[in-house]
């Protein structure tokens, strides 16, 4: 009787996670998001304190009320530099620059795991103090600086490795993150694309039009024409459905994976263009790019070496 | 080491494909959920990432009107331009999170639109008084458009907050 063993599958599941891989398309992921953050908060900064003042347009009491007991609030950091003699009314700018700064030494990678931690703890601090404010773009800059405190990013391109205190060498560590990257990502157009799926107006194109028009989406231009091609709305919900849904498909078919990538792209600079949200397409684009990326370069560069051997043969 | 990363892995992807397949939110009023909210301030571990899932045809629009010392009003009007005085244009799509939260339920709207009042009377300080009213519309569907449906924002909140 043949018998079945589990060991080869959990061998190559091991295998899929833990060979060593590049670190390079960490020191990318690093290197971008904490870019992006800082160009985030900067643009940001002219309204920071109308966010996460104390009497902001939801001031600290009420914001206070609305998060689990436990979570610090920009006011237990203000109540923290007022014990050290920093000025109520510049301490949330004390504060910003301090977030902005760590960012920044986790764009060069110095102290990286440091700095990294320190960004991240910073970012909770703001997302408990806008509870009624954050959206999207938060909550992924949130899970990236996630990723960024736990995995390996230090390994490319950071002054960590200059200075000897990080090893540039592939590891298992480095297979594993960028595997759980790409995963993660999987699982979130799955989940985004599922979701749509029972909705009935993103089959007919109404979720598209609603979008298209929506007063508070104003893009600039009036897209009320598209009222008369209906065909336009209804195949962009079908192409959002398909593209999303199969990202996780899409992504690890390697004839495929340059095309979806690219899509993926065009999804989000539509976004971008009609719904006026750059920043949240900027990091679903880099997301993306980052866990990808790397091999959809590989693929073309294989794709560009087989012409060149196709070319030479036809030519002999 | 990679006994308890793998560990940590398998946690974590038994979490997301939760999250995934909504359980956690049916989870909501069990002692589980102090370990989702933690999750999620680690890393929104249980957000089932449905962006534009949901209806959005529904629109709201937020009207202040502004009484000043002199009798004067002011109508300040997010259907007509008015971006809370927000200097970039990432800045103001931040209130439509905040527009959706005033219209979950009654206790925000009474709530946020205080805090909301409280502010414009701190930024305005020579008006008295500051009545907030919360328009609501549902966007005609693209056909309904094309058969000349048009819709009109109705009141469905008001408030009037006084200055001290």
């Amino acid at each position: 009787m043949a018998s079945f063993s589990l060991k080869p599958v959990i061998g190559q599941i091991i295998a899929f996670f833990e060979t060593p891989q590049s670190p390079k398309p960490l020191g990318f992921f690093r290197i971008a998001i904490s870019l992006f953050c800082i160009v985030q908060a900067l643009l940001w900064l002219p309204d920071w304190e109308a966010f996460v003042g104390q009497y902001g347009w939801i001031q600290w009491e009420i914001t206070r009320a609305l998060n689990n007991p436990w979570e610090i609030h920009m006011e237990h950091i203000s109540q923290f530099l007022g014990a050290l003699g920093i000025a109520e009314e510049i301490r949330i700018y004390v504060f910003f620059w301090v977030y902005v700064g760590a960012l920044g030494m986790v764009a060069i990678g110095l102290l990286t795991r440091i700095f990294s931690v320190i960004s991240w703890f910073m970012h909770i601090v703001v997302m408990a103090s806008i509870p009624t404010f954050f959206y999207g773009l938060d909550i992924f800059v949130h899970i990236s600086l996630f990723y960024i405190m736990v995995f390996p990013v230090s390994k490319a391109w950071s002054l960590d490795i200059k200075l000897g205190w990080v090893s540039p060498e592939a590891t298992w560590g480095t297979g594993v993150a960028i595997r759980v990257l790409q995963i993660h990502m999987c699982f979130a157009y799955l989940s985004a694309g599922v979701g749509k799926i029972w909705n009935y107006e993103w089959w007919n194109g109404d979720i598209l039009w609603y979008s298209m028009t929506h007063p508070f989406f104003k893009s600039g231009v009036d897209m009320h024409w598209v009222a008369d091609y209906p065909v336009i709305p209804m195949f962009l919900g079908w192409w959002t459905l398909l593209i999303e849904t199969l990202y996780g498909i899409g992504m690890w078919v390697p004839r495929l994976r340059v095309f979806w990538l690219l899509n993926m792209i065009a999804l989000h600079l539509g976004i971008a263009l009609f719904l006026g949200l750059w920043l949240f397409a900027g990091i679903m684009i880099l997301l993306s790019v980052s866990a990808f990326g790397h091999e959809c370069l590989r693929d073309l560069k294989q794709w560009k070496s087989k012409r060149a051997q196709i070319a030479v043969i036809s030519e002999e | 080491m990679r006994k308890f990363i793998r560990t940590l892995l398998l946690l974590h992807f038994c979490f997301l494909t939760m999250a995934l397949f909504q359980v956690l939110g049916k989870l909501e009023r069990t002692n589980f959920s102090y370990f989702t909210a933690v999750m999620n301030d680690l890393y929104f571990g249980d957000w089932s990432f449905g962006f534009f899932s949901q209806k959005v045809g529904s629109v709201a629009f937020e009207r202040y009107t502004l009484h000043k010392w002199d009798s004067s009003q002011v109508v300040l009007d997010t259907q007509k331009g008015f971006r809370y005085y927000t200097h970039a244009h990432e800045s103001y799509n931040r209130f439509y999170g905040l527009s959706v939260y005033i219209r979950q339920d009654t206790t925000y709207q009474d709530l946020l639109s205080h805090t909301v009042a409280v502010r414009m009377l701190n930024q305005n300080r020579d008006a008295v008084q500051v009545d907030v009213r919360l328009m609501g519309m549902q966007n005609p569907s693209l056909r309904e458009w094309k058969m000349g449906k048009r819709s009109q924002p109705r009141e469905v909140y008001f408030a009037s907050f006084a200055g001290q």
